[in-house]
């Protein structure tokens, strides 16, 4: 009876619903159904809304958990890597640069989705986006190629744009340079006002964040992507003895872990409002092993 | 068709083929529109769905009275997890119905803005064309030959995503 009946269609509001449902693969090849659903799965607010919809999924069942090992960048399910007993699917990520994987990868950061990694032999980065395997790689810059330097990687909300910043060691500070990948160029802003040693930009608030220096004597100095100035975010007060520190993000955190040489513990610092100093709340602290060259390292999700 | 003298207030619906449904006001007030409609007075004795037959209809009912039964979430933080996974269980068995049926359920819970049954029939339609084919889509869904891609539009949408389709 019901199976003969002509279905009606559904109004666009419908099928919207339908699709945010589906997983990005199957999307992909949803596209092919019909106009109004290529249209639908291509608009700019579907795609933001579908993102929005993954990322707070309170089962992680969209999440993925993406690391570099020497040579490849593995991926697999976060939920397998919380909950189970054994992660049994990761999978190597298809190689953008169509040849196998260079000596040396590094993951620069993450934000909306999408991952920047730069390929350290020969200072290539690209712009990743590992559901629908879209690469956008940046134009190179001469200034700083043959310098060491430094990365970091975020969303400015003001000009929806995606803006990778390098920071190349030119003796004795770092010179900056901000990529915007809607202007595809690079563009240099004033000298980064630390000269320490640094490690690449943790994104978080529309900004971006280096840890420089040692517990006490060091600062967190922040670049804000949108009006692409320098700030500081003061630091919690450390316990005497304090050593090496590291910044991490976790969730809407910023976080510190902190290094305790002598005592062979970490302190697990987190920022509940951003900017409030009196916010820094001391969430842990670690004792380890004082392993020579072990790292410490805080996932967060 | 006889009114109820019970003590909880009725609502009449009549379906497309003119079979009347007599229910607990407070199952009714599940759909947004028949809640909207008695708060504005405008609900007489009996609400004709001239768009919704006795088959979608019943099912309807069936959806919203357990509903109307169940403990809603936002009342009580605490309330006991059985009475959740009950709904839970009830919602699969609910969405156990061929095609058609679940299109036209869709159809007309839209229509009574019924929030909860949208999002399940939503969840159900793409549990079911997850992993599929554009063509066996378009089978399902029964997709208006007069909308497709053209053979050009359809080749480059499937080389962008040739992975997709492996």
């Amino acid at each position: 009876m019901a199976e003969q009946k002509s279905n009606a269609s559904f109004p666009p509001d419908i099928i919207r619903e339908i699709l945010l449902k589906l997983p990005v693969e199957s999307l992909l090849r949803c596209k092919s159904v019909c106009k109004e659903w290529y249209s639908l799965i291509s608009d700019q607010h579907f795609i933001k809304s579908h993102y929005s919809l993954s990322s707070t999924n309170i089962n992680y069942a969209h999440h993925r958990l993406i690391c570099n090992t020497r040579s490849n960048l593995i991926s697999c399910p976060l939920y397998d890597v919380l909950f189970n007993e054994y992660v049994n699917n990761a999978i190597q990520l298809e190689n953008p640069l169509q040849r196998t994987w260079p000596r040396r990868v590094r993951i620069v950061g993450s934000c909306n989705g999408l991952v920047c990694i730069l390929v350290e032999d020969n200072n290539t980065l690209f712009i990743y986006n590992p559901s629908t395997r879209i690469t956008n790689f940046l134009l190179g810059s001469k200034k700083g190629a043959v310098s060491f330097s430094v990365h970091g990687f975020g969303y400015d909300e003001m000009t929806h744009d995606y803006k990778v910043v390098k920071l190349y060691q030119t003796w004795p500070c770092w010179g900056t340079m901000i990529y915007s990948l809607k202007a595809r160029s690079w563009k240099e802003i004033g000298l980064f006002p630390c000269p320490d040693h640094l490690s690449d930009g943790k994104f978080l608030n529309g900004a971006l964040h280096w840890a420089t220096g040692d517990g006490q004597s060091g600062n967190i100095v922040s670049l804000d992507l949108g009006k692409e100035t320098y700030g500081e975010v003061l630091q919690p007060e450390y316990d005497e003895g304090s050593g090496y520190f590291e910044l991490e993000v976790s969730g809407e955190w910023l976080c510190v872990l902190c290094d305790y040489y002598e005592n062979r513990a970490v302190d697990v610092w987190v920022m509940k409002v951003y900017g409030v100093k009196d916010s820094w709340t001391k969430l842990a602290s670690i004792r380890h092993p004082n392993i020579w060259g072990a790292q410490i390292f805080l996932a967060s999700f | 068709m006889s009114t109820s003298s019970s003590s909880s207030k009725k609502i009449v619906l009549k379906s497309a083929d003119n079979e009347t449904f007599e229910i607990d006001e407070i199952v009714a007030l599940e759909s947004q529109a028949i809640k909207n409609m008695i708060e504005d007075e405008c609900a007489d004795n009996v609400i004709p769905l001239g768009n919704i037959d006795s088959k979608t209809l019943s099912k309807i009912i069936e959806y919203c009275k357990k509903h109307a039964e169940s403990p809603k979430k936002d009342d009580n933080a605490d309330i006991d997890e059985k009475a959740v996974e009950d709904l839970k269980s009830f919602d699969a068995e609910f969405a156990k119905v061929d095609m058609p049926l679940i299109q036209d359920i869709l159809m007309a819970a839209n229509f009574l803005n019924i929030d909860n049954l949208i999002g399940l029939m939503c969840r159900t339609i793409a549990d079911r064309i997850k992993g599929k084919t554009p063509e066996e889509i378009r089978k399902i869904l029964n997709i208006n030959k007069n909308d497709l891609l053209s053979p050009e539009q359809e080749a480059k949408a499937r080389e962008e995503n040739s992975w997709a389709f492996d």
